[in-house]
């Protein structure tokens, strides 16, 4: 089954809208209240919000952090501030207006929004929780609004979830007996925010859950992705995100949504994704390896903006600058778009490939006395989690 | 018996003849923990030698020498020799991987609670790969006015 | 499978209104004479949306042999409409087996009914009679032992019904 491309939108969205449109290199967006106003979400074009899914990023209710204040549909907003006790009289109110936000920008699905949980709290808590007070009131405004907007339930998926059996599968029951959604809009947070995902265990739950919601023609949009939406795709998503240059920016990190100081994010050094080697590298490697490697043209492809990026001349290299960006989203949806013209095992096969190049390109770095240390780890990580998934469809 | 922590570690190597050696020439710079290139090596010293200097940068490591060799060789984008410097306790999965450190033109040093300093690869002198990085560098360490004409460290 | 689906037609309507029988076995299926069949016995039948006032989740002792796992649970919130499509898929096969359980110790080993549902052992082999190939995947989805793993929307249960009827004209 094709999937579809969205980029994920946070701060310097432009680039993003500018890259769709221009290098044709995603079908859709998805929208970040906490990076762009309400009235700028408004003054979308039309032909942009049908395409896009808005993401309300409610996953706690008692906090709004930068841009989510120019909304009206926080919990937090209740009159005398965020009080638990309350939320069950208030979250109709809430429920209902996030949803009208949805539907009278007329975006290409409606999300249902949902908390953010750490820890595994209870379970049949949690359903309860929801149903009453996210679930039901939107579905009931849905109802009433008559939209045929296809519904979208928002989860996060974190690896204390994935890992326990019970857990996963009364969230997957749960999910999967909400009549009327469609699809679901799955954030990952990975088990480390920083670096690739290098668990295959994590990887390959995360698959066996992807699928599972697919295997009950459920859409499945997986959020808040880097590189790791290539393996990911054998799991039969309808659509994988694609964040920014920055693999770490654009990664989910639950601490951003409850202070408006960005945690833990030093400001990332200038860097440049390579679609032979899967990994982002910085700009002193990128020119040591083009010095080493000069002719191989698959180690950083052949787009405009490598080309000013390797220019001797290309001053200001920082995160501020549009090149690492545009030059990703390129590289990563070429490979993507690859992906996703195949199924099933040719699909599990091409991604093969891919893993097998990067790993002979790490080699042949190596080959040229350029120490990467364990940069490659997750290499053998990707390759477990898609062997595991590829055996158990039958594919190999 | 091994170090304690990294810290210790560094504070006996600054103090070793082998570093003092190195520190001795008119005119040297030493730093701790430059920040702002690419990694941050435990120490660096730029040594004027005639027309041309040479810098160096040490990663200091109790055991992980994976990691180390990694650091250093980051450092090289600004600087001509980078080395490992390990618990010489703990230095012996590094000495089964010498000829790693070699290709990638790392040193690799070890040393022992008394001080004493035992040299496992020496390497040679190199142009960092990112001049641009490696000019900030020179500029940064010299304007920062701490020379050893001045002692920076207390030596015994 | 032509019951199957008017069985399916005829437990639509309780569907529809979120009410789960919970209670399907061929005790509480009456077959009319002209071969179609009528569901009675509605008596733990449960209304998703209300909290039951009783805590039954099987009914007589006969029931525990149609239950599906969450019922064996006794975990009231999980029973939606898929448990009855668990109840049905027994029933099912318990047709294409001419009246044996296809849980039933004396097949597929095990100690009970109850353990091999819980341990999802079923006669599987059924289907290794090609006639019955087609019913394979419905009766396989119908038996899925998690909920997640069986029909999650009445129309791609029909739409296998139809596609399986089909085939097997």
């Amino acid at each position: 089954m094709k999937f579809k491309i969205f980029h994920q939108l946070g701060h310097n969205d432009v680039w993003s809208i500018q890259s769709i449109n221009q290098e044709n290199t995603g079908d859709g967006i998805i929208i970040s209240p906490k990076n762009r106003k309400a009235k700028n979400v408004e003054g979308l074009g039309a032909s942009i919000k049908a395409k896009a899914i808005f993401d309300p990023q409610m996953f706690f209710p008692r906090y709004i952090v930068k841009k989510m204040n120019t909304y009206d549909f926080y919990p937090s907003l209740m009159p005398g501030g965020y009080d638990t006790d309350r939320l069950n009289e208030y979250s109709p109110i809430f429920m209902e207006k996030c949803i009208e936000f949805q539907v009278r920008n007329n975006f290409g699905f409606l999300v249902i929004p949902t908390r953010f949980y750490d820890n595994l709290t209870n379970v049949d808590e949690l359903i309860e929780y929801h149903n009453k007070n996210f679930v039901d009131p939107s579905l009931t405004t849905i109802n009433n609004t008559k939209t045929d907007k296809e519904i979208l339930f928002q989860w996060v998926l974190t690896s204390n979830i994935l890992t326990n059996k019970d857990y996963s599968e009364t969230l997957l029951t749960w999910i999967t007996g909400i009549q009327k959604i469609g699809g679901v809009y799955l954030i990952i947070d990975p088990p480390s925010r920083y670096g690739q995902i290098d668990d295959p265990k994590f990887l390959y739950l995360l698959m066996v859950f992807v699928n599972e919601l697919f295997k009950n023609d459920l859409k499945v949009v997986l959020g808040y992705l880097n590189s790791e939406s290539l393996l990911l795709s054998l799991a039969n998503p309808s659509i994988v995100s694609i964040g920014s240059a920055y693999q770490n920016i654009r990664r989910f990190d639950p601490k951003n949504f409850m202070s408006d100081l960005e945690q833990d994010v030093k400001t990332p050094t200038f860097k440049m994704y390579s679609p032979k080697l899967l990994d982002w590298f910085d700009f002193p490697y990128m020119e040591l390896i083009k010095e080493r490697i000069p002719d191989d043209i698959t180690y950083w492809g052949e787009n405009r903006y490598s080309k000013i990026m390797f220019d001797p001349n290309y001053q200001g290299r920082s995160i501020h600058k549009v090149e690492p960006h545009k030059h990703y989203f390129i590289e990563i949806s070429k490979q993507l778009r690859d992906l996703s013209a195949l199924d099933g095992e040719r699909r599990y096969n091409r991604l093969n490939d891919i893993i097998e190049s990067a790993k002979s390109g790490y080699e042949q770095v190596r080959g040229v006395n350029i120490e990467l240390g364990n940069r490659d780890a997750f290499l053998p990580a990707w390759q477990t989690a898609a062997k595991s998934f590829a055996s158990e469809q039958g594919w190999i | 018996m091994p170090f304690t922590n990294e810290k210790e570690l560094v504070e006996i190597f600054k103090n070793s003849q082998y570093f003092e050696n190195l520190v001795e020439i008119d005119g040297s710079i030493s730093r701790e923990e430059v920040k702002g290139f690419f990694g941050v090596p435990d120490l660096v010293i730029i040594q004027p030698t005639g027309e041309k200097q040479i810098s160096y940068a040490f990663e200091a490591k109790l055991s992980n020498w994976k990691r180390a060799l990694f650091q250093a060789f980051r450092y090289k984008a600004f600087v001509n020799k980078s080395f490992v410097v390990m618990d010489h306790d703990l230095v012996k999965p590094a000495l089964s991987q010498t000829d790693r450190f070699c290709r990638a033109n790392i040193g690799l040093i070890s040393i022992d609670l008394s001080g004493e300093v035992h040299c496992h690869y020496n390497p040679y002198y190199e142009p960092p790969y990112s001049p641009q990085l490696e000019s900030k560098f020179n500029e940064k360490i010299r304007d920062s006015g701490e020379q050893h004409t001045i002692d920076l460290f207390q030596f015994s | 499978m032509n019951l199957t689906k008017n069985l399916i037609i005829g437990l639509k309507i309780i569907w529809d209104k979120k009410i789960v029988h919970r209670d399907l076995k061929p005790d509480n299926i009456l077959i009319t004479q002209g071969g179609f069949p009528k569901i009675i016995d509605l008596g733990i039948a449960r209304v998703l949306d209300v909290d039951s006032i009783t805590q039954t989740i099987l009914g007589g002792p006969l029931s525990r042999f149609y239950a599906a796992p969450e019922q064996h649970k006794y975990n009231k919130k999980l029973i939606d409409w898929r448990t009855d499509q668990y109840n049905l898929g027994i029933v099912l096969v318990q047709l294409l087996l001419k009246g044996t359980h296809p849980f039933d110790p004396n097949l597929v080993g095990g100690k009970s009914i109850s353990e091999n549902i819980m341990n999802d052992n079923w006669f599987r082999q059924v289907f290794n009679d090609k006639n019955l190939l087609p019913i394979r995947s419905i009766a396989s989805k119908l038996l899925g032992f998690q909920q997640f793993q069986r029909y999650r929307t009445y129309e791609m249960l029909m739409s296998d019904i139809d596609t399986c009827l089909e085939e097997i004209k």
